[in-house]
């Protein structure tokens, strides 16, 4: 079920009303067959795998307690580890690794058929499977008790605002709160309501518009010269965000009306004047995941800086390879990697300097790493390698090409995005306008449902953060 | 505050907020069912076999050609079936005389060559005894590049899409709403659809298209009532006339499997090329960028037909069958006289009389009717 249909507005609703008629065990009860309802109307097939990797948690997690051997307690971890990344090797990197041996044999001039799979993709895999193995983690820490309730613990897992495709919660903090009473307040369902609006208008106005200018042109290089593709790269970074920052609006707004609070996944990023910084507010719960579960284990900041930035390098790789079995992401990701590690090298250097506290200074920094970040997007938008470098090339040559204006309402649309998102960044939300009088904040709502009514493209776009 | 209280403002609010969307959509969704514009396709057809005399257009909904016939056509399972593009559609039950249920046209749902493909796929194992096709000259042109494919235009309903309503609902203009707003009101049990309402015209239960002009015996002359007009589309070289140097071969090899599987399967296939108006014929036979491609055309087709020993025949120019543009609907579509004309020519071949067994007497009856006109026969009951 996508969110951008009146089948789950109508799901929303009637799961809605029949929560709070409920007290702890029936909500999550309810909560639990409504996920999996959700999750099964796109193929109950994958409902299967699903259920069996998150009772294979449940089962070791329970298993882990504090006074057994730690021989027995690695086992059990190594089992839960094996599962949940076994299973996410299987399901989506089988053939790339397949494919990739052929081509690295074929290179030492050996021959090889390689073995391919017919396997389809079972959606939100990467995401739940994180989640999971946070929680074995977590409990293998001793930072949580194992759950005893089979139901909590498949609401952490299955919870449907953020299963396909996050925000990823770790279990300290999504998993407890199906433990606790909810009570309904008031202000966080009117301001979850307003945070879905912002993250529809996000997602089917803005990024949707998008699509079709970036989508013409980055499945079709050759039909655009450079001006266009730069263009095309401009709208497919706009777009990204519209789509994942809107989708992640509309979970958490979600998950507000049922009294449940998930951590934040965007903080205005192409704000961000450093690439640090620009981690620090991008796809966040990922890039928490990762420093707690890769980063530190792999030893963090305390074995010397170049350890560190190896680590963080390593870091940035696995990260982009979780996106996809596709080399561009493994790219985007070094390429990531190569910017943190130089920020790390000169940014101190750069605060030192007296200009940094300039406000220009700022705006150019903002410039420059929304421009570095942009091609790291081409990469990571392209079909294949090949594709990116021609981009690339075809951009490099712009200024010898014919300049194509591209449509004025996407500036409009950008701009309207960019412009609420400036005016509210430091608020939870771009709708956060609790404070304007009442008449104002009606008419807010009434002109976005408007505009989301009669701008929206009706053609079908799937949240991009959907295929991984 | 209590939390009931709290909840129960919430809602109210909520409520508060969305009603005068959920008014205004309402009252749009009612009139679209009213004017039977909404009715899904499934709906349609067992309504057309409870109500012989329905007609079906919607006027401002997706007709969903495709989705229509092909369900229709599996509902009706017929001895004879016609296909071709939207040119065959005149051909109807009543010209057979055989029992209802036995003819049914599937016209539009073959308007390329790669539906003809697809049309075969699908009905694999339901084919009917006798075939008549239309080939219409873009089948065997390249150039020419369809924006649907039969396979991939069966679903979903466009009744039942959400967004091909809000699409509607966004391009409704002071005009749309007042024809929408008639058909609504105005719309008899027999007319399913803003277009059938208001234009008196539609699809019938067997698939055919009736209009329903009127017709002044005295002064009847031709109009081409296509837009724009077939001449000026053939001369501009577009919209299916798009201009190529010859007939494809590719495609002739493609419909030459296809009669041949058709052949095999049992299937008595009567094949004929579809008029046009004189001028444009005249056109097509003499414009530079057309001349070529139309004689090949012609010529490919008829010899295709003879080498696989089926029957065919040439109507392209309306005088082979004595007949004159006034028989025409427009540039490129005859009316169901013409078509009792064209089964009679056809019916000299014995092969066609064979599997037409009882269409002579019909359509003979019918064009001595004094009541037959230029467009319209009669038939006896």
């Amino acid at each position: 079920m996508n969110f951008a249909t009146p089948a789950f507005l109508v799901f929303l609703v009637v799961v809605y009303l029949l929560y709070w008629c409920f007290g702890r065990k029936g909500q999550n009860r309810l909560i639990l067959v409504a996920s999996l309802f959700f999750y099964g109307w796109w193929d109950w097939r994958f409902l299967l795998l699903l259920i069996a990797i998150a009772s294979i948690d449940f089962l070791v997690a329970l298993a882990l307690m504090p006074d057994i051997p730690v021989w027995r307690r690695r086992t059990l971890l190594g089992v839960s580890l094996l599962t949940n990344l076994g299973g996410l090797i299987y399901f989506k990197y089988f053939n790339f690794f397949s494919l990739s041996l052929q081509a690295f044999l074929g290179q030492l001039g050996m021959q090889a058929d390689p073995v391919t799979l017919q396997i389809i993709l079972p959606l939100g895999i990467s995401f739940y499977t994180f989640q999971a193995l946070s929680y074995t983690i977590d409990v293998y820490r001793r930072k949580l008790p194992a759950v005893r309730s089979y139901t909590e613990y498949l609401c952490f897992i299955t919870f449907f605002p953020h299963m396909i495709a996050g925000p990823i919660q770790q279990a300290t903090h999504l998993l407890v709160q199906f433990g606790k009473d909810r009570h309904f307040n008031e202000q966080e369902s009117v301001d979850g309501l307003r945070q879905m609006l912002w993250g529809y208008f996000k997602k089917m106005v803005v990024a949707d518009s998008l699509a079709i200018y970036a989508n013409q042109f980055f499945n079709n290089p050759a039909s655009g010269n450079g001006w266009q593709l730069l263009w095309a790269s401009y709208c497919f970074a706009l777009q990204i965000y519209g789509d994942f920052s809107g989708y992640t609006d509309i979970a958490i707004g979600c998950a507000r009306l049922f009294g449940l609070h998930m951590t934040r996944n965007f903080a205005y990023p192409y704000f961000s004047s450093n690439v640090h910084e620009f981690w620090k507010r991008w796809h966040i719960s990922l890039s928490n995941w990762f420093r707690d579960y890769v980063y530190i284990p792999l030893g963090g900041n305390r074995h010397g800086k170049f350890r560190q930035q190896l680590n963080a390098l390593t870091v940035f790789v696995v990260s982009g390879l979780w996106h996809g079995a596709n080399w561009t992401f493994l790219l985007w990701g070094l390429l990531h990697g190569i910017y943190y590690t130089a920020y790390s090298n000169i940014g101190g250097w750069i605060a030192r300097l007296r200009v940094s506290r300039n406000k220009w200074f700022h705006f150019a920094s903002v410039f420059v790493v929304f421009h570095l970040v942009l091609v790291g997007w081409i990469l990571f938008r392209a079909r294949d390698l090949n594709t990116a470098l021609t981009i690339v090339g075809q951009i490099a040559a712009a200024p010898l090409q014919a300049f194509h204006k591209p449509p004025f309402s996407l500036f409009v649309l950008c701009a309207l995005m960019l412009g609420v998102e400036w005016l509210h960044r430091h608020h939870r939300h771009g709708l956060d306008i609790a404070r304007w009088p009442r008449l104002a904040r009606w008419g807010a709502y009434y002109a976005i449902v408007l505009i989301i009514l009669l701008a929206s493209p009706l053609a079908y776009v799937p949240f991009i953060y959907f295929q991984f | 505050m209590s939390k009931p209280f709290a909840q129960s403002r919430f809602l109210r609010q909520v409520i508060l907020f969305l009603s005068p969307f959920l008014f205004v959509l309402c009252m749009f969704e009612i009139l679209f069912w009213q004017a039977g514009e909404t009715w899904p396709v499934t709906r349609v057809i067992e309504y057309q076999r409870e109500h012989l005399d329905a007609l079906f257009l919607r006027g401002k909904f997706d007709q969903q050609i495709c989705r229509y016939k092909y369900l229709g056509l599996r509902e009706a399972k017929p001895r004879i079936l016609a296909l071709g593009s939207s040119r065959v559609m005149k051909f109807r039950t009543e010209m057979f005389g055989e029992g209802s249920g036995s003819f049914y046209n599937g016209t539009g749902l073959i308007d390329q060559i790669e539906d003809l493909d697809d049309f075969l796929e699908l009905f694999r194992n339901n084919l009917p005894k006798v075939i008549i096709l239309g080939i219409d000259p873009w089948i065997l042109n390249e150039q020419r590049h369809s924006t649907r494919r039969l396979a991939t235009s069966l679903e979903p309903d466009a009744a039942l899409d959400w967004k091909g309503h809000l699409a509607i609902l966004r391009h409704l203009r002071g005009r749309d709403l007042g024809r929408l707003w008639t058909a609504a009101i105005r719309r008899p049990p027999e007319r399913i659809g803003a277009a059938a309402t208001m234009n008196n015209e539609g699809y019938r239960w067997d698939g055919s298209f009736a209009t329903h002009l009127s017709i002044d015996g005295t002064n009847w002359a031709f109009r081409d009532r296509e837009s724009p007009p077939v001449p000026e589309r053939i001369r501009k070289a577009k919209q299916r006339f798009e201009a190529t140097p010859h007939a494809s071969q590719v495609y002739l090899a493609r419909l030459a499997r296809d009669l041949r599987l058709l052949k095999n399967s049992g299937v008595t296939v009567i094949g004929f090329l579809p008029p046009f108006s004189s001028e444009a014929n005249r056109l097509l036979s003499t414009l530079p960028d057309q001349e070529q491609f139309w004689s090949e055309y012609k010529a490919a087709s008829k010899e295709l037909f003879q080498n696989l020993s089926m029957p065919f025949f040439d109507a392209t120019d309306l005088s082979t069958l004595g007949l004159d543009d006034r028989y025409m609907f427009d540039g490129m579509h005859a009316e169901e006289t013409f078509h009792l004309h064209l089964l009679r020519r056809l019916l000299k071949d014995p092969a066609v009389q064979a599997a037409l067994p009882n269409t002579s007497a019909r359509v003979e009856a019918a064009l001595s009717d004094p009541a037959t006109n230029f467009y319209y026969p009669r038939f006896s009951k």
